[in-house]
């Protein structure tokens, strides 16, 4: 439904550019949602930016549906943005505090060439189907909690029709029970309406909880992409590993072998020759001086359903030597 | 509107109405009343003094000073205004304009140059040189003034709408494909709006003064046409001989000037103000006791209430906390249920409108004995309790140098010089596992990567090595790698140095890699203690309910989120705080619930646990 087709996007740095995104190629499909996990940095953000037209893609393309979203200019892209709704992180700064929820989201519902009337209408049934109420209509933001004001975010995008919604990070400014209500929120209403999504979070167990796909990002490149259920279980990637090994667990995971990252993760704009991830790896040449190949050369996604852009995933290096390095 | 009438209710700004009423009388009735007075010449009666029928005397020629002040009220009020709201609406388009050329940024940099430069310029002198090249005269003098106020408020609106344009709200409105012009005017000027309006009536203020010297200087108003300026300009030539020819349009000016502007300021502080109010009553404050050294903190009963402009809430109601030496207690719950506040009230932190009060509240007290007066007292409370906030980001200063910041307190507590200062700096970023600590004490903020920068938070909470280390939610804006290695860091030093931690969170699965004991905390109370290592199996049911919203990596099935939200503090249940969401509820919960022990370290404030507890005879009673 969405697709990123070899996007890059360049940022100025100072007098320089960095490349914030590298060659990133995603497919959301229809009516399902695909994960995007990476740690702050890793350029997650700026490729929703990029989806959603907020920053120009410096190469590549975007495409919705058939038409290329990154080609359109003025009216045609106007209209064409209300097919892609996005879903922010912050849902204090995403709603304006001077217009009342009524107002809010029957402007978005009109986008879609409703009269008055009918958006009204489908505001109505949002705020009823989003858990608001009736009486929503009438207040502002400020009267409502963090959890019941991503409701209203997530009511206004809908309201617009869209074919993809992007989320990013739409959960974790929220309490954890507040935040199962909206991610449960999220998924009926996907179930509902058919609606695409593009979900992103540096919260592994959520992407777990909403996407049937996952794709992993480091320093501006997916570095691994598959179905949930492998990427979680038997993750390819060494960064893959290193990030799940991180999420705590209650009563911890029993046998859990843990992988340790070496460093923080690098500047963007000091990226680390060959495979970018070089200078943390746990199982790379920072640790076995005989794979020079990983500082020397940068590894390309393999082919396939579960693809993984590493010299030595993790599949074919051995168990004994993935605890050795330990 | 009742927001603006609101804003007029003290003394001062009732006066400055008062005046600003009195002079737009002066300036609608003057001209009929005293025009004849002010315009006809009397040479007979020139350079009188002040009289009760001419309170100001009169001029050269005769004609009363007062009337001519008064007469000249509306025509000098009129260019003020005109110049001052005609800059504040052109400042105000020209500013946003230029915030939306976001797309351009050439075009945008250029604008913002120019506008700077024009600022450095000081207003007055635009003012005069305009006004010169356009010939003096009245209408020049408030295009003069008009223009060298435009660049201060295009600045002004300017950054304004720039911060309002990258908000993600109106992102939301370029993403539903409106025309700009509609964002402009639905997301951007109300936003705008109440700040443009506070600068456009202090402009209007600063126009009155330069209005007036314009005229003064001659350059303004000519003859026969007369404003406050040419009245001052003529009143001053005989300021020795006749003060108040002088003194009376110099009044004048300056009160109105200055009513204007405290009145813009009045409005302005009342957008951004934040209730004030005074404390309630004495709160309670922890004892040392000489003792019990396993023992590093022990509170019975903590409640902590605040006043507000709704009357008093209590967010804390009737706490236990026990910290043993060494030991890492975990606080869990929802936001809004008191985390914070109970340990804001432990490091005596609380704002002046928070009250205070516990039953039992005891401290060890230092090998010399308990301190004496009030600022050993302080000094000795610093040095035991150290914290950690929950936003690195916003926790340091940003402009001040990282060393400085972790040795502040050690500075003002312990009297420390600056060289030695600088060396605990060094030791305790070192203990806190930065490499090279003596080149990054020298480093700002910015320099650092996330996770480093909650290292030196924690380094600014260790500084005076404290028996106890809050930590409010120190992880939770953080990557799961970082959260990670400051878990481990927390946990070392924890195990090098046996200080204890008091660490918050609204995640169990943190809270239970972490913590010894956990307590959770709903609507300002303990609901359970217990062992972290039994934190997979809780009794009470709301930890069980947050426990099955919580997303772990092999969850497949639904989340299962907790119905209703968290109880307000103003309107807490008399009963169990979790009766309106508990799907056990019964009649019984009504009635207050306490804790009961239900095995080792295990307490559950629940009914349904105080029953089991009766089943069985083989579990602890409680003292
Ligand atoms: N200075 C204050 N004046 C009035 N009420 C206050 C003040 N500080 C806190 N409160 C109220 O006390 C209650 C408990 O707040 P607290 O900050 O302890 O919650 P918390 O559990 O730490 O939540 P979070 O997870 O959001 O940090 C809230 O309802 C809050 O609004
Ligand atoms: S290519 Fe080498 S450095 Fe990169 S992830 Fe694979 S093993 Fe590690
Ligand atoms: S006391 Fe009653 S309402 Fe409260 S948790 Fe127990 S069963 Fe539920
Ligand atoms: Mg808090």
């Amino acid at each position: 439904m969405l697709r990123l087709d070899d996007v890059t996007v360049r940022f100025r740095a100072g007098r320089g550019w960095f490349d914030a995104v590298r060659g990133v190629d995603l497919e959301v499909p229809p009516g399902g949602t695909l994960g995007l996990v990476g740690e702050s940095g890793s350029g997650k953000s700026t490729v929703a930016k990029a989806a959603a037209g907020f920053v120009p893609v410096t190469a590549g393309r975007v495409f919705l549906g058939d038409m290329e979203l990154s080609a359109q200019r003025g009216r045609a892209l106007r209209s064409a943005r209300r097919r892609l709704q996005v879903v922010f992180q912050d849902p204090y700064a995403s709603l304006n505090p001077r217009r009342s929820v009524g107002e809010i989201i029957t402007q978005a519902a009109s986008t879609t060439g409703r009269t008055r009337v009918e958006s009204e209408r489908r505001t109505h049934e949002l705020l009823d189907r989003t858990g608001l109420g009736a009486r929503a209509f009438h207040r502002y933001p400020h009267e409502f909690s963090g959890g019941q004001r991503q409701r209203i975010a997530i009511a206004r995008a809908l309201a617009a029709d869209p074919e993809v919604i992007i989320a990013d990070e739409p959960t974790s400014a929220l309490d954890v029970s507040v935040q199962a209500a909206v991610l449960e929120l999220l998924r009926e209403l996907q179930e509902e309406t058919g609606v695409s999504m593009l979900f992103i979070s540096h919260n592994l167990a959520v992407v777990r909880a909403v996407a049937q796909r996952v794709a992993v990002m480091y320093l501006g490149r997916i570095v691994e992409i598959g179905p949930s259920d492998q990427v979680f279980s038997s993750p390819e990637h060494p960064y893959t590993r290193t990030l799940l090994d991180a999420v705590p667990e209650i009563g911890g995971r029993p046998g859990r072998t843990r992988l340790a990252l070496g460093d923080d993760i690098p500047d963007p704009r000091f990226r680390p020759s060959g495979c970018s991830f070089h200078t943390r790896c746990p199982v790379g040449v920072r640790c076995d001086p005989e794979r020079t190949v990983c500082s020397d050369e940068e590894p390309t996604l393999t082919l396939g359903d579960h693809m993984v852009a590493c010299h030595f995933p993790l599949s074919v290096t051995s168990r004994s030597a993935v605890n050795g390095i330990e | 509107m009742r927001n603006l009438l609101g804003t007029f209710r003290s003394v001062p700004s009732i006066a400055a109405l008062i005046v600003l009423v009195l002079i737009l009388f002066a300036a609608i009735f003057g001209e009929p009343l005293f025009g004849d007075a002010a315009r006809n010449p009397d040479v007979l009666n020139a350079e009188l003094g002040p009289s009760l029928a001419q309170p100001f005397g009169t001029d050269q020629l005769g004609r009363d000073v007062f009337a001519r002040t008064v007469v000249s009220a509306g025509p000098t009020l009129l260019r003020a205004l005109l110049s001052g709201l005609g800059a504040a609406a052109v400042g105000t388009v020209l500013g946003v304009a230029i915030s939306l050329q976001r797309g351009r940024p050439r075009l945008q940099s250029l604008a913002q140059r120019v506008l700077e430069t024009s600022l450095a310029f000081p207003a007055l002198l635009t003012a005069i040189f305009v006004t010169a090249v356009l010939g003096s005269s009245g209408s020049a003098a408030t295009i003069g003034i008009g223009l060298a106020l435009i660049p201060g408020l295009a600045r002004l609106a300017q950054s304004m709408s720039a911060s309002i344009v990258e908000r993600d709200f109106v992102r939301a409105a370029e993403q539903l494909g409106l025309r700009r012009p509609k964002i402009l005017f639905r997301e951007v000027v109300p936003n705008l709006a109440e700040t443009m309006v506070t600068a456009a009536a202090s402009a209007t203020a600063l126009a009155l003064i330069a209005v007036s010297a314009l005229s003064f200087l001659q350059l303004g108003v000519q003859a026969p046409d007369f404003d406050w300026g040419t009245v001052l300009a003529a009143g001053l030539s005989r300021i020795y001989s006749a003060p108040w020819a002088a003194l009376g349009p110099a009044a004048f000016i300056t009160v109105t000037g200055a009513s204007i502007a405290y009145l813009a300021d009045a409005i302005g502080r009342r957008a951004n103000r934040r209730a004030v109010i005074a404390a309630t009553g004495p709160s309670a404050r922890p004892e040392a006791v000489t003792g019990d050294d396993d023992i590093v903190l022990d509170v019975r009963g903590l409640s902590v209430s605040f006043a507000t402009p709704m009357g008093e809430v209590t967010p804390v109601r009737g706490v236990d906390l026990t910290v043993r030496r060494g030991e890492i207690v975990g606080i869990v719950g929802e936001s809004g249920s008191g985390k914070s506040v109970t340990s804001m009230a432990i490091a005596e932190l609380l704002p002046p409108n928070a009250r205070v009060r516990a039953d039992r509240w005891t401290m060890v007290a230092p090998a010399e004995g308990e301190p004496a007066d009030a600022a050993s007292r302080r000094r000795w409370m610093a040095q035991r309790i150290g914290v950690v906030f929950q936003d690195a980001m916003t926790s340091l200063n940003p402009a001040m140098r990282v060393g400085r910041q972790i040795s502040e307190s050690a500075r003002v507590h312990r009297g420390l010089g600056r060289s030695e200062a600088q060396a605990l700096a060094v030791e305790r970023l070192g203990e806190v596992r930065v490499a090279a600590p003596e080149l990054r004490v020298g480093q700002f903020p910015h320099e650092f990567s996330g996770g480093m920068r909650q290292r030196v938070v924690i380094a600014t909470g260790m500084i005076n090595h404290p028996d106890l280390l809050i930590a409010d939610e120190p992880t939770t804006a953080l990557d799961v790698t970082v959260q990670d290695e400051v878990l481990a860091l927390l946990r070392h030093l924890n195990r090098q140095d046996g200080s204890s931690i008091v660490f918050i969170s609204h995640d169990l699965a943190v809270v239970s890699e972490l913590c010894d004991r956990v307590l959770v905390m709903y609507g300002g109370t303990i609901v359970e203690e217990l062992p972290a290592d039994q934190l997979a199996e809780p009794q009470h049911p709301y930890t069980r309910a947050l426990l099955a919203a919580s997303p772990t990596l092999d969850t497949v099935q639904h989340l299962a989120a907790i119905p209703g939200n968290p109880p307000d503090p103003a309107m807490y249940p008399p009963g169990c705080p979790f009766a309106p969401r508990c799907p056990h509820v019964s009649d019984r919960c009504a009635e207050p619930v306490s804790l009961v022990s239900v095995g080792t370290g295990h307490r559950v404030a629940c009914v349904l646990a105080a029953d089991d507890r009766a089943d069985s005879s083989d579990v602890e009673v409680p003292a």
